[in-house]
């Protein structure tokens, strides 16, 4: 056994120790701090995705409209105590950047303590939604047209300069539970909050992910050719209609291995889009949560 | 070392550290040493014939597949659904589980495995035709576990490896549309069956308490069902890209009049229905 190996299973006792610890001590008087709920599309969703994000196939994106739906938000205890909530389902435009404050969902006053069962859902829209800071209740309304959860528009870019658009909903529902991040350089399951402190937790979407050529694998990449050949008609958009019309066992592999992993009910590139749409929700940046389906969804 | 052993001794450590046991909710303990007895059925009646997603009927006359080492998982399956609750512990455990063991990467909202948590290590060949067997004893540790690994044997070893010729899966039948009958050989070699990471497995599969669910605490020595349903590797077969007339590309018959399907887009249908999770699906009892 290394040094190195062994002083990270060290670090791990001392770990569960610490754990066992802040349970013990969850009932202790400990001040209070807020949290401070925000989301943000980074710079893919507010600039666009040049072509050096597109390794194989050199394409780029810009997107001119990217909706999300956020239905519920939850932060809880380590026994699933809720203590702070989204009132009710905000949309936001995470193509519209930001001046000054973040785009914030909510915020709220909270024990000084860790909080590790963070939540939120994306969709279904539903009657009570209104349009967060910066969107628009038209936006709103094209959602709930669509029935949709998430909604984006964009063009696509060639190398030679041939452009495709499209304009997609995605209706399924999904649930990001679980959720864990970055909190001053170390990976915080939940949110900590700190005596007399301000946590910004920021709801990130990955707006590149809708690009990706596989579902589970570590060598995925985006790729828009094969969707860029879906356009039959040849019309210039790629619709979601097209996109079901391709079988993925017709994609050449050039094009991308477009994998499903173990997922077994995504046979068409508009299955895979549909699936790629629910794994947009990330947490405080690269952090992430489990993302599940919303039953019936 | 081993992850495997790593995965233990993380476990260990953790809960010595803490000096309890207990899940929090009175029941069940996690991360004690078990022994998983482990067992292969057949989801499908291959008597009968079963029509595709394409509207082909397909009966399969002779199946072989060859079976790698299992291994499980405490990390959920892409976009599941969990049939049990979390336990209040099972974070912070699984967590420095993942942490000592280095669980794989995986882009962000995608599968990551998380602490293993039972193995099967003895490859073996399969007749499917041949009904449920056992398979060779596994071990594992207590807690939550929702998702497995599926791994192909290559070359295959096992009483029946010969059958399957060096190949990793081969299959025979006859399918129908209509006034069409096809006779066919679908087979798969190892590299065709390599998943977007170049290894010839099928990771975050359902592991659950049964089939196709996840999410099942293993509390005790057990049983572990692998389900295998050969319907999934058909459901997108187009068998008119081999029919007579078909494609100018379309294979000939041999001699008896069966068609190998290889290289055409049946089989791209055929190889990427043998990579589907849902193929293999994996439950525990105790």
């Amino acid at each position: 056994m290394t040094t190195t190996k062994l002083s990270r299973i060290l670090f791990g006792a001392l770990m569960a120790t610490t754990a066992a610890s802040s349970t013990v001590a969850c009932g202790d008087d400990n001040g209070k701090g807020t949290v401070t709920v925000t989301t943000w599309g980074e710079s893919f969703i507010e600039d666009g995705l040049p072509s050096d994000v597109f390794p194989k196939d050199h394409w780029s994106v810009k997107y001119s409209k990217f909706l999300v739906d956020y239905h519920s938000v939850a932060i809880a205890d380590e026994n699933n105590n809720v203590a702070a909530k989204l009132d009710h389902p905000l949309v936001f435009d995470m193509t519209e950047k930001a001046t000054g404050n973040p785009k914030t969902l909510f915020t709220a006053e909270l024990e000084a303590k860790p909080w590790p069962n963070v939540s939120y859902q994306v969709g279904p829209i539903s009657d009570d939604a209104t349009a967060g800071d910066l969107a628009s209740d038209t936006d709103v309304t094209l959602l709930r047209t669509d029935q949709a959860s998430v909604h984006v528009e964009g063009i696509a870019t060639s190398p030679d300069g041939t452009n495709k658009s499209f304009n997609w909903s995605f209706s399924p529902a999904t649930l990001f539970q679980d959720c864990h991040g970055e909190q001053d350089g170390k990976d915080v399951q939940g949110v900590l909050v700190t005596n007399g402190g301000n946590q910004i937790v920021e709801l990130t979407v990955h707006g590149d992910h809708l690009f990706y050529d596989d579902l589970q694998s570590e060598e995925a990449v985006p790729r828009f050719q094969a969707l860029a050949d879906a356009d039959a008609n040849n019309d210039g958009e790629v619709t979601l209609a097209e996109l079901d019309q391709v079988p993925l066992y017709t994609i050449p592999i050039d094009k991308g291995t477009y994998g499903t992993g173990a997922l077994g009910n995504v046979n068409t590139l508009g299955d895979y889009e549909r699936t790629l749409s629910r794994t947009i929700g990330h947490y405080r940046g690269e952090g992430s949560c489990n993302s599940k389906e919303v039953n019936g969804q | 070392m081993t992850n495997w052993y790593l995965a233990k001794v993380a476990l260990t450590v953790g809960l010595c550290a803490t000096g309890c046991s207990s899940s929090g909710d009175g029941s069940g303990t996690t991360g004690h040493a078990i022994s998983l007895k482990t067992r292969a059925e057949v989801k499908d009646d291959l008597t009968q014939a079963k029509t595709n997603a394409l509207g082909w009927s397909v009966t399969i006359s002779e199946a072989h597949l060859s079976v790698g080492p299992l291994y499980y998982y405490a990390g959920d399956p892409v976009l599941s659904q969990r049939h049990m609750d979390k336990r209040p512990l099972r974070n912070a455990f699984a967590m420095i589980g993942d942490w000592l063991v280095g669980p794989a990467f995986a882009h962000p909202g995608h599968y990551i495995a998380g602490a293993a948590m039972g193995q099967m290590l003895t490859p073996t060949t399969l007749d499917l035709l041949a009904g449920s067997v056992n398979l060779a004893d596994g071990d594992g540790v207590t807690g939550s576990t929702n998702s497995a690994k599926f791994t192909w044997q290559s070359p295959p070893q096992g009483e029946r490896a010969a059958a399957l010729e060096s190949h990793v899966i081969l299959t025979k039948g006859v399918a129908i549309k209509g006034a069409t009958t096809i006779h066919f050989i679908a087979k798969a070699d190892e590299p065709e069956v390599h998943d977007g990471d170049d290894k010839a497995e099928v990771a975050g599969c359902a592991f659950g308490s049964t089939p196709g669910e996840s999410g099942v605490n293993m509390d005790g020595n057990g049983t572990v069902t692998l389900t295998l349903s050969p319907s999934v590797w058909f459901d997108e077969v187009d068998f008119s890209y081999v029919a007579p007339g078909g494609d100018a590309g379309a294979p000939t018959p041999d001699a008896n009049g069966v068609v190998d399907i290889a290289g055409t887009l049946a089989w791209e249908g055929f190889i990427r229905g043998v990579k589907k999770g849902t193929g293999y699906e994996f439950s525990y009892a105790k």
